[in-house]
């Protein structure tokens, strides 16, 4: 084995060597930071069209997003009841409303807009953990469940249902009970959600027509085939209703957020703010490391070192130092994800994809300041040094 | 064992430069090892570096090595040795330069005359046909310049191997086998003892 120049001459000053590798982690960090909020913010404003349960989906072609619909009336899904591989359909209404914490804050009562989601209970469309459990209360008038992942600020719901079953409080100033809990979380769209019966719903809400929904579910027969029968959906139904299959009904979702909005724009400057950090810090470094060992270089090329030499000892200090940096900033991310998570309600965890993405940046951003640094190696000059 | 010596500003470290392929020559003729260096490719120029051992005046070590490392890089040049070759033979060098307790020092913690001593191994180790010093005395008071000078005398006769000495020490003529003297860029004094 040659002897690891790269490594001994980063780990010789070690001062130096852990200053760069706080300053890589931190770009890391900023890095996975931003990546992380990201991703939450698509995931978490897909978590409900995950656990819908259907094959094809109706929704108003003047719909942005979840809790942003326009309403379409439910004769529609009616009519592709006609085709032929079409088993059932399910109307889901979906409003906000103001949700009033029933626990009292330095004696003031406080309120917050909760999304209301609401189905015909009698088949649980909704894959959400406690939903199944909880269905058949739902049944009840004014009876609602709670999403337990829903931020504090709606109140100790979860801890009040698990100890005294039921929660009295009002919404948009009508008394409703909590008789149980659901697990979905909150999206950047809500903070909080509730679930009940299309009767209730309509009890709550009674500015809303029956007959007027805001998403419709489609469910196949077994060994339908899903492209055909959307095909034959799209060209039944009229121009006033849009028709996707489970994919695009969230890539609609996420679209909206990445372009509707700055929300993905500003997250992928972030990104490229902590990449440019980084590739300052790591070509001080590098730049540095070489300028102080200029005379060494000089000397090893009047042995007989070729340039190739030094180019490559430059990129594997570069590699080495993307390496070393990214363990502390994947441990801090981790860290801070978890914190974040408990504060936000997101789903913000680390992930083996995004962890790859930032160390693949890391690495690009530190061969990019070694190919910057590289230049000044050529100010090795063996004649110089007698 | 060659000493070349002449006022400051004759050209000698000039003419240790070119004959190492460290610069290269314009015009004329210069020949090193019955190769042409005037005009040559960088790559040749690399390739005679590669037969030649330096010894700085200052010792020019790799702060980040350990003595042992130092003189390793030397070797590691070389293809075909292997490691445990390389390992054995830094450590005989630096063992014959009388570092056999220092090897794995590192150059802030050895004299002035030990890094020297840890220089002239570095050198030497590969079996170099010709070893170009300038001035590797002047930095060492004159005990351990004499003591280096010596010791670089032995080992090239060992080895067979050619050194040339640019010096101003005149207490180590002594040891040249020849003597010669540059003045203006031109020989003008060619003495064999
Ligand atoms: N890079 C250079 N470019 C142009 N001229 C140079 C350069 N280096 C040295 N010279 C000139 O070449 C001549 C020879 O210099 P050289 O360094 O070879 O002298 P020297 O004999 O080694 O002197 P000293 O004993 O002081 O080290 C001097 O006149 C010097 O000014
Ligand atoms: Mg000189």
């Amino acid at each position: 084995m040659k002897t690891p120049l790269s490594w001994l001459q980063l780990s010789h000053e070690k001062s130096r060597l852990l200053i760069a590798l706080a300053g890589i982690g931190f770009a890391d960090m900023l890095m996975f930071i931003q990546l992380g909020f990201k991703a939450a913010l698509f995931d978490s404003s897909v978590t409900f069209h995950k656990a819908l349960r259907g094959d094809i989906f109706l929704m108003s072609p003047q719909s942005d997003a979840l809790g942003f619909t326009k309403t379409f009336s439910e004769r529609r899904l009616y009519e592709s009841l006609a085709v032929e591989q079409v088993e059932s359909v399910v109307p889901i209404y979906l409003n906000f409303g103001s949700w009033k914490n029933p626990v009292k804050q330095n004696n003031k009562t406080t309120t917050r807009t909760i999304l209301t989601i609401a189905f015909n209970p009698a088949k649980n469309s909704l894959n959400f953990p406690g939903v199944a459990e909880n269905i058949d209360q739902l049944k009840l008038p004014d009876v609602y469940l709670f999403d337990d992942k829903s931020r504090a600020e709606f109140g100790p719901i979860p801890d009040l249902v698990k100890q005294n079953g039921t929660v009295k409080t009002e919404v948009d100033s009508r008394q409703i009970s909590v008789r149980g809990l659901f697990s979905m979380g909150a999206s950047f769209a809500a903070d909080g959600n509730i679930l009940t019966s299309d009767t209730n719903f309509l009890r709550l809400f009674s500015e809303r027509k029956k007959g007027l929904i805001d998403v419709g579910i489609i469910n196949l027969k077994p060994g339908a085939d899903l492209a055909s029968v959307k095909a034959t959906l799209k060209s039944k139904l009229p121009q006033d209703v849009d028709v996707f299959d489970k994919e695009e009904f969230m890539q609609k979702e996420i679209s909206y957020w990445q372009n509707a909005t700055a929300i993905g724009f500003i997250f992928t400057l972030g990104t490229a703010i902590g990449f440019v950090v980084g590739i300052v810090i790591v070509y001080q470094i590098l730049y540095t490391d070489v300028a102080n060992h200029l005379p060494e270089y000089a000397t090893l090329k009047a042995m007989g070192y070729k340039d190739s030499y030094f180019v490559i000892l430059v990129f594997q200090e570069a590699i080495i130092l993307a390496v070393l940096g990214f363990l502390p900033g994947y441990l801090l991310a981790t860290g801070l994800y978890s914190l974040a998570a408990g504060a936000t309600a997101l789903p913000l965890s680390m992930t083996a994809s995004r962890a790859t993405t930032v160390l693949i940046l890391t690495i690009i951003m530190c061969c990019a300041s070694g190919t910057v640094a590289v230049k000044k190696l050529s100010a090795a000059d063996p004649a110089d040094i007698f | 064992m060659i000493i070349l010596k002449g006022p400051s500003g004759s050209g000698k470290t000039t003419l240790l430069t070119l004959m190492g392929g460290l610069r290269s020559a314009q015009s004329g003729g210069l020949q090193v090892f019955g190769e042409e260096l005037v005009g040559a490719k960088k790559n040749k120029l690399v390739k005679t570096r590669k037969n030649i051992g330096y010894i700085f005046q200052a010792h020019n070590l790799l702060a980040s090595l350990t003595a042992k490392q130092n003189v390793q890089m030397s070797l590691e040049l070389h293809d075909g040795i292997k490691a445990a070759e390389i390992e054995q033979r830094a450590i005989a060098l630096l063992e014959a330069v009388g570092l056999g307790d220092h090897i794995n020092y590192h150059p802030h913690s050895l004299s002035g005359g030990q890094k020297q001593r840890v220089a002239i191994a570095r050198a030497l180790v590969s079996h170099p046909k010709m070893v170009l010093a300038d001035e590797p005395t002047a930095a060492l008071d004159s005990k351990s310049g004499r003591d280096v000078v010596e010791l670089m005398q032995q080992l090239a006769r060992e080895q067979g191997c050619t050194i040339l000495i640019v010096t101003h020490d005149n207490r180590i003529l002594d040891v040249a086998d020849r003597i010669v003297e540059l003045e203006d860029g031109k020989i003008t004094l060619d003495t064999k003892h």
